[in-house]
This record gives structure tokens, C-alpha cells and sequence, in this order.
């Protein structure tokens, strides 16, 4: 078939005319969508002591694992006595620098996200 | 054709959609002003203005006027959404035919179109007619479902383009590609189409053929 034909044909104006309720449609769902209240942002300040308060833990961990692995005579009594050590290190720790209001910052920041999460998902 | 009144802006011209945009910009872009600041009646006017030719570009892709609808609708219901984000670099009716593109073609490829295979449409009634015996009807649907089985790219990019009145750049701005990819799609998508409507409309060879022998 020639080019000009396919042209011919497909340049047809259709003519299509929109149904007589076809912008009370649009304007009901238009209406609907402008009264509901936006999705709340998601709240990265409120989140963020809390990804402070575990990034400070981990760092103050991962110091006392160096620290017993340092202290350690041989590599192997190391390392067996690091994993007991670091333990009884993060208790110490833990007792010594309020660790208990560390945790329970991080278990507010938890769920402060996972309810935010969950009313921002909810409102869609 | 004479202007016909409209219930909602009192006018609707009966000229294709390109030459309305060219009248109605500043029109549109007053009645987004009026969206933004709260107005959301001012929202039918644009409804108004562009809903046939969105409804027509929906069909063009679909063939189905209920699904048309719903597609034309939901375009409507992003603009509306998106008002803001339109930057004003371009005309209001550019960035909505973009939107609805772009609705349209990720509808159609969730839920392709319903679509007669080729294969199953009727034979030619006499491959000695110049035209295999069909009436012009029966040419469009052919020539229309051939279209329809086109791979996705070539399919968009044919739809729009006879859309938008052959106008290539309109059609990269509402496919958001390079003009030279347009060409080179529509190339490529008229030579599938030969290839496939050559055994409905073969004898447009012997017709070439017949008038060169005559000369």
C-alpha cells in the first residue's frame, strides 16, 4: 500500500465526541482529589536523633571490640576473649554511659517512623 | 465550520486542536492562575476546551470509546494534580498532550488494546481491483489494525503523529524524544506497515507499474 493511502487513512479526524456527562466526571473526581488533605511529609527531623543515637552505640561497640581484640596475648586467645569481652565491655559500657536512655531513644524513634509511615501510606 | 456552543465557556471552535492551542494559551494559562489560587471551577474551563481532543487521542490509541473516556479522565485528574509542576517554557495544550502520552501509552502497555490479529481480517474480495475489492471502510479497519499490531514504539509514535497533524516536532515534544528519533520510527513503522498490508492492497504495485509503462 503507498504511503500517501496509509497517510490518507490514518489522518482521518475521528470525530469522536465526548459523552454529555464527561466533565461533571472530571470535575466530581477533580472535586474529590482537591478535598483531600495532602500526604504528610515524612518526618526526617523527628527521625534523625534517632539515627544519631545508633550510630553513636555502634561507634562506641565497635571501640570496645578494638579494644579487647588490642588487649588480647595471641590471636586466637584474642578473639575468643574479645567476644567475651566486648560483651561484658558493651554491659559495662551500657551501665556506665546511660546506655538504658539510649535504647529507649531508639525504640521512640522507631516506631515515631513506623507510625509515620504507616499514616502517610494510609492516607493514599 | 461555524463556532457551536458550549454549555461551560460558551464556545467550542470546530477546528483541530492545534489551531485552538494557538488561540487559547493566554486563556490557559489564566485559568491555571485562577486553579492555583483556589478556583477550582475555573478547572471545568480547561476540561471544556481540551476534552475532545484528549478524548480522541485516547481513542486513537485504544479503539474502545468507554476505555477512551476513562483514559481521557484520568489524564484530566494528573493535570490537575501536576498543575504546579507545569513551567510554563511551553504551551499549556503541549504539556497536557505530553501528560496524556504518556498516561496512554503506559495504559495501553498494562492492558493492551483489544485488536483483530491481521491475519484473521477478511481477504480481498478481487486481488485484480486496484484496491483488492474493498470498500473504504473496510480499507481504514484493515489499515487501522494493521497499525494496532505494530510494535509498541512504532504504534505511539504513528498514533501521534497523525495526531498531531504530521507535525514532527509536536510529535518529539509529546513523546519527549529527539525529532530524528521520530523520523526514523515512522520510517521504520511505514515499512512494517507495507510489508503487512502488501497482501490486502498488493496490486498498488501493477497499478505503480501500469502508469509507468503508460507514460
Amino acid at each position: 500500500m503507498r504511503d500517501d493511502n496509509v497517510d490518507r487513512v490514518l489522518a482521518k479526524n475521528d470525530e469522536l465526541v465526548p459523552s454529555s456527562g464527561f466533565t461533571n466526571s472530571v470535575m466530581a473526581a477533580v472535586r474529590r482529589e482537591a478535598g483531600t488533605p495532602p500526604p504528610l511529609a515524612f518526618p526526617l527531623w523527628r527521625a534523625l536523633p534517632g539515627w544519631v543515637a545508633a550510630a553513636i552505640t555502634v561507634a562506641l561497640a565497635l571501640a570496645g571490640v578494638v579494644r579487647e581484640a588490642r588487649g588480647s596475648a595471641t590471636a586466637t586467645e584474642g578473639i575468643a576473649k574479645s567476644v567475651s569481652g566486648v560483651v561484658t565491655a558493651w554491659l559495662a559500657i551500657w551501665a556506665r554511659d546511660g546506655g538504658s536512655w539510649i535504647l529507649l531513644g531508639l525504640v521512640v524513634s522507631f516506631v515515631a517512623v513506623k507510625l509515620s509511615l504507616r499514616a502517610v501510606s494510609g492516607q493514599r | 465550520m461555524q463556532p457551536v456552543a458550549n454549555n461551560a465557556t460558551g464556545w467550542e471552535a470546530a477546528e483541530s486542536y492545534r489551531k485552538r492551542s494557538y488561540v487559547s494559551a493566554a486563556e490557559d494559562q489564566a485559568a491555571v492562575d485562577r486553579v492555583l489560587a483556589g478556583d477550582i471551577s475555573a478547572f471545568e474551563e480547561l476540561v471544556c476546551r481540551w476534552q475532545k481532543p484528549l478524548v480522541n487521542l485516547a481513542y486513537r490509541f485504544c479503539r474502545d470509546r468507554g476505555r477512551a473516556e476513562d483514559m481521557a479522565q484520568e489524564a484530566f485528574l494528573r493535570a490537575y494534580r501536576s498543575l504546579k509542576k507545569w513551567r510554563r517554557e511551553s504551551a499549556f495544550s503541549t504539556w497536557l498532550f505530553a501528560l496524556a502520552t504518556n498516561l496512554y501509552c503506559s495504559e495501553l502497555r498494562r492492558i493492551p488494546a483489544r485488536n483483530v490479529p491481521l491475519r484473521e481480517a477478511p481477504e480481498p474480495i478481487d486481488s485484480r481491483a486496484i484496491d483488492g475489492g474493498f470498500d473504504e471502510q473496510e480499507r481504514e479497519r484493515v489499515v487501522r489494525t494493521a497499525v494496532q499490531g505494530l510494535p509498541a514504539k512504532y504504534r505511539e509514535t504513528l498514533t501521534l503523529f497523525y495526531f498531531h497533524e504530521m507535525d514532527i516536532a509536536a510529535t518529539a515534544q509529546s513523546l519527549a524524544i529527539a525529532e530524528g528519533t521520530v523520523k526514523a520510527r515512522l520510517n521504520r513503522g511505514r515499512a512494517i506497515l507495507r510489508h503487512k498490508l502488501a497482501k490486502w492492497f498488493s496490486s498498488d504495485w501493477r497499478q505503480a507499474a501500469g502508469d509507468h509503462a503508460r507514460r
